[in-house]
């Protein structure tokens, strides 16, 4: 996150936080449904950390899982305590995959008591949040299941598994490498408590809008224009969020867009993709000139060439060997342009590097960005920087006219995750993927979401929530942003939700119970506990030093 | 897939005119044992035929057929371990119009509609170019490809 975006953002979010809002928590009461030894309960002895004093594999998944119903029942308002049924399963580890997790919530209900909307659907949860009666009829709003395979030497022998991360600082302390299990439970308890499409007539779907179509997702179906709704769901960047909290902390997140900007023949702005090997400085692309490299004419026994620098390769589908470069010469100090397909991207870039490009653009063969080049077998010896762009601007780069760069800039009007009209985008992959599909923000979003449909090793939601509480209030959840923390009885003053969406209030609120258990019935280590996770959120920029005073006031009055 | 089978994809889900099974709420006794589909989420338990939008909805013996060839053998604890999963799923509606045609209305005009199999989207563990594991749902991110 940029911070000079976070700063200008700051008088704007505390308009947003002023908006008057009921301000009781709600309580998230996690039932454990596992057999005695084994997921939750599981007595294998584990090594407590700094942030996780579990002393087995059971405890400190319970203390995580609770920690992430205690984040959302800090900052959502249901005077109805909401249940969630957890379990840590053998889930699948084999050779066809390894599933993580699985979620859903209970039911959806419509026409109940206190509904705002007639004829519309509303996960159980939030309605009975509504009607301030639990209609889940004594069982759980949520149900919730992860992988206990994923921690096995089997599994993760086997099929390069890593065990599940439980620590609760975001991932400085990932030692295991793993999945981040706070950050995937507050995922997928948000699709629980609502952040999911239905195609139909949810919630979710009337703040869903189809830019190509002028209508939001709920009508869309509601036409019976299939084609249309289909086409609507799998065009990239085409459905947007209309909530408009949402958009106004998007706006106030997102970063610029970065992309080649192009002097001459004609000024021109190309978006990329950064490859995942290669040199992530981009200063070589500036000032230099763009030059095609051409393959040499294939002879007999070669494969045909093109742009496809597959040099050292064999085509895998006639066996032959692809020609060598054909103008190797012209692209000593210059960034190459190249095609993608043949061999490995990392193969194309340092056949271009050893002819001495000082950089790589790769012309994808789709026209879309939606993947990022990886090394293969020789990528790590590639030194230069490497970008992918879509096939139309591969094309348009490739004029007879020589093409100088100006390097890779911000666009001022245009960012990550954002529409033109400043809308956020929810994830609409050209392939149709089932409950993924528009119940996600884009991938596109910088900085990245708690909600997009991949975790990534920047994600701290146990300190910043970016849109995602957003989604709730947009689509009339009652909140709890304005509230402030208690510790006990005693209330600290320090806000649950401050600007640029951080939660300092609410981790307060979870460390409490954290503390609890590390302490073990010690007065002194509890309040040890909570003064030094204070001093951790101090030095993390999210509580100031008078609120550390107020927290160890607070704690100090516990008995 | 924006062509005539992805219309009938999206009018299958909507309709369920295409549906190949009315498979809902399985008949299957509590105390029988259920599929093990804790050891297949990561294939998708209904399907659409890409050609004509017609749905297929796993069996019980098709799901278990899928666990015996799985390369990693499940144990009698596996399946306990995953009771609460297997259940659950058992008992939900195979696609979004066996749910719809399952929803039911309470005295006070409360409508309930369950969720389907079909709406599930599993978290798959996906490795990094690192060495790591991250979470995605369905095919997850701008994924990194060597080729």
């Amino acid at each position: 996150m940029k911070v000079q975006v976070l700063t200008a953002g700051i008088a704007a979010a505390l308009l947003l936080a002023a908006a008057p809002h009921a301000g009781a928590q709600s309580r998230v009461v996690i039932n454990n449904v596992d057999i005695d030894g084994e997921g939750l309960n599981d007595p294998t002895p584990a090594q407590p950390t700094s942030s996780n004093p579990g002393k087995t594999l059971g405890e400190q998944r319970r203390l995580v899982f609770q920690y992430a119903a205690d984040l959302w029942g800090a900052l959502l308002d249901s005077e109805v305590p909401i249940k969630v049924n957890g379990s840590f399963a053998p889930l699948q580890c084999d050779d066809d995959g390894v599933t993580l997790g699985q979620s859903r919530s209970a039911s959806r209900k419509r026409n109940f008591p206190n509904a705002p909307q007639q004829d519309i659907d509303y996960p159980v949860a939030q309605a009975s949040a509504y009607a301030g009666t639990d209609l889940a009829n004594g069982g759980p709003h949520i149900e919730l299941w992860f992988s206990s395979a994923v921690d096995t030497s089997s599994c993760q022998e086997d099929q390069g598994a890593r065990g599940w991360h439980y620590g609760l600082l975001g991932n400085d302390d990932n030692e295991t490498n793993g999945a981040n299990f706070l950050n995937v439970a507050l995922h997928e308890i948000a699709h629980g408590l609502g952040v999911s499409g239905s195609l139909s007539t949810s919630i979710y779907d009337t703040l869903a809008w189809s830019n190509q179509d002028g209508v939001t997702i709920n009508a869309l179906a509601g036409t019976g224009d299939f084609d249309a709704l289909f086409a609507a769901i799998t065009t990239p960047g085409n459905v947007v969020w209309t909530g408009e909290l949402v958009n106004a902390t998007g706006g106030l997140l997102a970063e610029n867009r970065e992309s080649l900007v192009v002097t001459s023949p004609a000024p021109a702005r190309y978006e990329y993709a950064a490859a995942t090997f290669g040199n992530p400085d981009t200063a070589a692309f500036t000032g230099t000139e763009l030059v095609l490299l051409r393959d040499a004419e294939a002879t007999e026994g070669q494969a045909p060439g093109g742009s496809l620098a597959c040099a050292g390769a064999n085509d895998s589908t006639t066996g032959k060997p692809f020609p060598p470069l054909g103008n190797a010469e012209a692209l000593a100090g210059k960034v190459a342009l190249l095609d993608r397909g043949g061999c490995e991207f990392g193969l194309k870039a340092l056949n271009a590097q050893n002819a001495g490009a000082v950089a790589v653009v790769i012309a994808n063969n789709e026209d879309d960005l939606a993947l990022s080049p990886g090394p293969g077998a020789v990528g790590d010896q590639v030194t230069v920087p490497v970008l992918l762009v879509a096939s139309s601007s591969g094309q348009a780069l490739r004029g007879d006219a020589a093409v100088m760069l100006a390097g890779i800039q911000p666009d001022p009007d245009r960012f990550y995750g954002l529409d033109d009209d400043g809308r956020v985008r929810l994830y609409a992959p050209s392939t149709f993927q089932g409950g993924s599909t528009y119940s996600h923000v884009d991938t596109d979003m910088q900085p990245n979401a708690l909600m997009e449909p991949a975790e990534t090793s920047s994600l701290n939601s146990h300190i910043f929530m970016d849109v995602a509480l957003d989604m709730f209030e947009d689509t009339g959840w009652s909140t709890n942003r304005d509230g402030t923390a208690k510790i006990g009885e005693c209330d600290t003053g320090i806000p649950m939700v401050r600007e640029g969406s951080f939660i300092p209030g609410a981790n307060l609120v979870a460390q409490q119970g954290m503390c609890t258990t590390a302490a073990g019935g010690s007065r002194s280590r509890y309040v040890s506990c909570m003064n030094d996770h204070a001093l951790k959120l101090r030095d993390v920029g999210v509580l100031t030093n008078s609120e550390v005073a107020r927290v160890r006031s607070c704690v100090a009055k516990m008995r | 897939m924006k062509t005539v089978a992805g219309t009938l994809l999206v009018a299958g889900l909507l309709l369920g005119g295409t549906a190949a099974s009315a498979q809902s709420r399985s008949d299957t006794p509590r105390s029988k044992e259920v599929p093990d589909y804790a050891a297949v989420l990561s294939t998708p338990l209904v399907t659409s035929d890409a050609r004509t939008g017609r749905k297929h909805v796993l069996s019980d013996a098709e799901v278990e057929r899928r666990v015996r060839a799985s390369s990693t053998p499940r144990t009698a604890l596996d399946r306990r371990a995953s009771a609460s999963l297997n259940r659950a799923i058992h008992d939900m509606p195979a696609t979004r119009e066996d749910a719809r045609r399952l929803a039911t209305v309470a005295r006070d005009g409360t409508v309930t509609t369950p969720i389907s199999r079909e709406e599930l989207e599993p978290v798959r563990g996906v490795r990094t170019a690192e060495g790591g594991m991250r979470a995605a749902h369905g095919r997850g991110p701008a994924i990194e490809a060597s080729r």
